[in-house]
C-alpha cells in the first residue's frame, strides 16, 4: 500500500513537471563559456581580461600562427586563438620542453622568435 | 728583498684566488646539499629526502632532483606528501645588472597527495581549528615581499600530478588531476620592476581520465584593490569516472554521460562578476541501493534530466547559468587564494548546480522522497556561487 502510494506521489510529480517544461531552463544550445567574447577591464592600469586574446595587440594571434606555420604546423591564419592553434602551441611547447598549456605565454613567444613586447599589450608601468 | 716579495706576490695572490674558486666549484655541490638537507632536517611536522643538488656559477641555478617531502611520523610504504623529479630555480643575469631580483623556476613531475582526513576525536577538531588559524604561507611570503624586490617572470610546472582522496567516506573516493601543465608569469612585487603587462596564470590538466581542464587568469598585481580576470573549462568529464563520489554523496550512480562547465569571471575594483554554466550531456541515472526510495529516487531524477534536455540526439544537453557575485573590496584579501577559491567555487558550483536534479541525501533537514521529488523536479534555483569563504577568512584572521 505504502509503495503504491508513493508510485502515485511520483506519477503526481512527473506530471507536474511535465506541466511546466514550458519553462524549463534553456537547454544547452550553445555550449560555450558564458561570456565566450574576451572582455577587458578598461580601467586596470595593466591590460587584464578574461581571455588569453585579451592580453594581445590586434593582430598578435595571425602573428603566432604565421610563425607556427614556418615551423611546419599547418594551421589557418585566422587571428582566433581556437583549438586548432592551441593543439599546434601544445605540439610546439612539448617540443621546446616547456609547460605545454596551449598558452603563447612570453617564454613561448621568444622560442617562436617572436618579441613578447611587441605584440602583447602593455599598461602603465607605474601603480595607480 | 721587499721586490723580491711582491715578485712572488704577483702570481701567489692571483692563483690563490683561482684555487679558491676551483675549490669552491669543486665543492659547491656538496655544500648546497648539505644545506639543503639541514633545512630539510629543520622542517616541523615533514621529513625530506632528495638524491642530488646541482649549482651553477655561470648560470646563477640550482637544481634539487627527486625532492620528497613526508609528512611525520613517516611509516613503511607511506607515498611521499610531495614528490618533484626536478627543481630548477636560476636568477636572470639582466635583471641582477640593474640591481633587482630576477628568477625562474621550473618543477618537472611534481605529485602531490592530498588526504581529507575526518576528525578522529573532539580535541582533533579544536586542534585542526587552531592550526587553521596560523598564518598561512602566504603570509609569510608577504612579508618576504616586502622585504625583497622580487620578480618572477616564469613560474612552470611540466607534468604535474595531484590526487585528492576524501577519507571522510568509507569508500575513500578520489579526484586524479594529471597530465598538468601551469605557467606563471610576471609575478612582480615592486613597482619598478613592473613591465607593463599583467601576471598571467595558465594552467591545463586532466581531470580523471576525460575531463579536460583549462585555466585562464590575468591579474593586475600592482592594483590597489583586487583587480583579475580569467576563464575556467571542464570539459567532456564522463560521469562513471567519479563514481565513488557519486555513490557516496547520493546513494545512485551514473553509467553513461558526461559532464562539462565553463566559468568567466571578472574582478573590477574590487567587485566580482562572472557566471558558470555546467553541462550535463547523454546522462543516465541507476540506483546503486537498491532499497525502494533509492530507486525512486534514481527513477525521479532521471525523469527529470530526460525532462530538461534539449533532446538533440547524441547530445541531450541539460545546462544552466549560475551567476557569480561577490564584493572583494577589502585590500587586505589575498589575490591568489582568492582566484582559486573562485575558480575552484565555480567548478563545486557547477558540478552542484548539474546534480541538483539529484535528490541529495545530505539535505539541510530531514526532507521525505515528496519533498525530495518536487526538489528533483522543480526548476535550477541554484545561488549564486559563493566566491570568498576563504577570502573573508583571511581578512578576518589578520584582524
Amino acid at each position: 500500500m505504502k509503495q503504491l502510494i508513493w508510485i502515485a506521489l511520483f506519477a503526481g510529480a512527473c506530471a507536474h513537471a511535465k506541466h511546466t517544461e514550458g519553462a524549463a531552463p534553456s537547454p544547452a544550445a550553445d555550449q560555450k563559456a558564458p561570456a565566450a567574447q574576451s572582455t577587458r577591464i578598461a580601467s586596470a592600469a595593466r591590460p587584464v581580461g578574461t581571455s588569453p586574446k585579451s592580453i594581445f595587440e590586434p593582430g598578435a594571434i595571425e602573428k603566432i600562427q604565421s610563425r607556427l606555420n614556418t615551423r611546419g604546423y599547418s594551421i589557418k591564419e585566422n587571428g582566433q586563438l581556437d583549438d586548432a592553434t592551441r593543439d599546434a602551441l601544445i605540439k610546439f611547447q612539448r617540443g621546446e620542453k616547456l609547460a605545454a598549456t596551449g598558452m603563447p605565454d612570453a617564454e613561448t613567444l621568444r622560442r617562436l622568435k617572436v618579441d613578447p613586447d611587441s605584440i602583447m599589450r602593455k599598461g602603465s608601468t607605474t601603480a595607480r | 728583498m721587499a721586490k723580491h716579495w711582491y715578485g712572488k706576490a704577483r702570481y701567489i695572490v692571483p692563483l690563490t684566488l683561482v684555487a679558491l674558486f676551483f675549490a669552491l666549484w669543486i665543492t659547491a655541490d656538496r655544500l648546497a646539499s648539505w644545506a639543503t638537507r639541514h633545512e630539510l632536517d629543520n622542517m616541523k611536522d615533514f621529513r625530506g629526502d632528495f638524491s642530488s643538488v646541482h649549482v651553477s656559477f655561470f648560470r646563477l641555478s640550482y637544481n634539487i632532483s627527486n625532492l620528497k617531502i613526508f609528512e611525520e611520523p613517516v611509516h613503511a610504504g607511506k607515498p611521499p606528501l610531495l614528490f618533484a623529479q626536478s627543481i630548477d630555480a636560476h636568477l636572470l643575469w639582466k635583471e641582477l645588472i640593474r640591481f633587482h631580483l630576477g628568477a625562474q623556476l621550473k618543477i618537472t613531475k611534481m605529485k602531490a597527495d592530498i588526504d581529507i582526513e575526518p576528525y578522529k576525536t573532539p580535541k582533533e577538531r579544536v586542534a585542526k581549528e587552531i592550526i587553521k588559524q596560523l598564518p598561512p604561507p602566504w603570509k609569510v611570503a608577504a612579508q618576504l615581499r616586502s622585504l625583497i624586490p622580487f620578480r618572477v617572470e616564469r613560474m612552470e610546472f611540466v607534468d604535474a600530478e595531484i590526487e585528492v582522496v576524501d577519507r571522510r567516506e568509507p569508500n575513500a573516493p578520489s579526484i586524479w588531476i594529471h597530465d598538468g601543465q601551469s605557467t606563471l608569469e610576471n609575478f612582480v612585487t615592486r613597482e619598478k620592476l613592473t613591465s607593463g603587462h599583467p601576471a598571467t596564470l595558465a594552467i591545463r590538466a586532466m581531470v580523471q581520465r576525460s575531463g579536460k581542464l583549462d585555466v585562464f587568469v590575468s591579474a593586475d598585481l600592482l592594483a590597489p584593490v583586487l583587480t583579475f580576470a580569467g576563464e575556467a573549462r571542464l570539459q567532456k568529464l564522463k560521469l562513471d569516472e567519479l563514481y565513488e563520489f557519486l555513490v557516496a554523496k547520493t546513494g545512485m550512480k551514473i553509467p553513461s554521460g558526461t559532464f562539462s562547465t565553463f566559468a568567466s569571471f571578472k574582478c573590477n575594483r574590487g567587485h566580482l562578476v562572472g557566471a558558470v554554466k555546467p553541462v550535463l550531456e547523454n546522462v543516465k541515472i541507476r540506483a546503486e541501493n537498491q532499497d525502494l526510495g533509492t530507486k525512486i529516487k534514481a527513477v525521479l531524477a532521471d525523469t527529470a534530466i530526460k525532462i530538461f534536455s534539449d533532446r538533440v540526439p547524441g547530445r541531450n544537453a541539460v545546462a544552466a547559468l549560475i551567476p557569480i557575485d561577490g564584493d572583494l573590496q577589502n585590500p587586505k584579501i589575498e589575490l591568489w587564494p582568492t582566484v582559486l577559491s573562485v575558480v575552484r567555487n565555480s567548478f563545486v558550483e557547477g558540478l552542484a548546480s548539474g546534480m541538483t536534479n539529484l535528490p541529495l541525501p545530505e539535505a539541510n533537514h530531514k526532507e521525505g522522497v515528496v519533498r525530495q521529488a518536487r526538489r528533483a523536479l522543480g526548476h535550477d534555483s541554484s545561488p549564486p556561487v559563493k566566491v570568498e569563504p576563504e577570502a573573508k577568512k583571511t581578512s578576518e584572521d589578520k584582524k
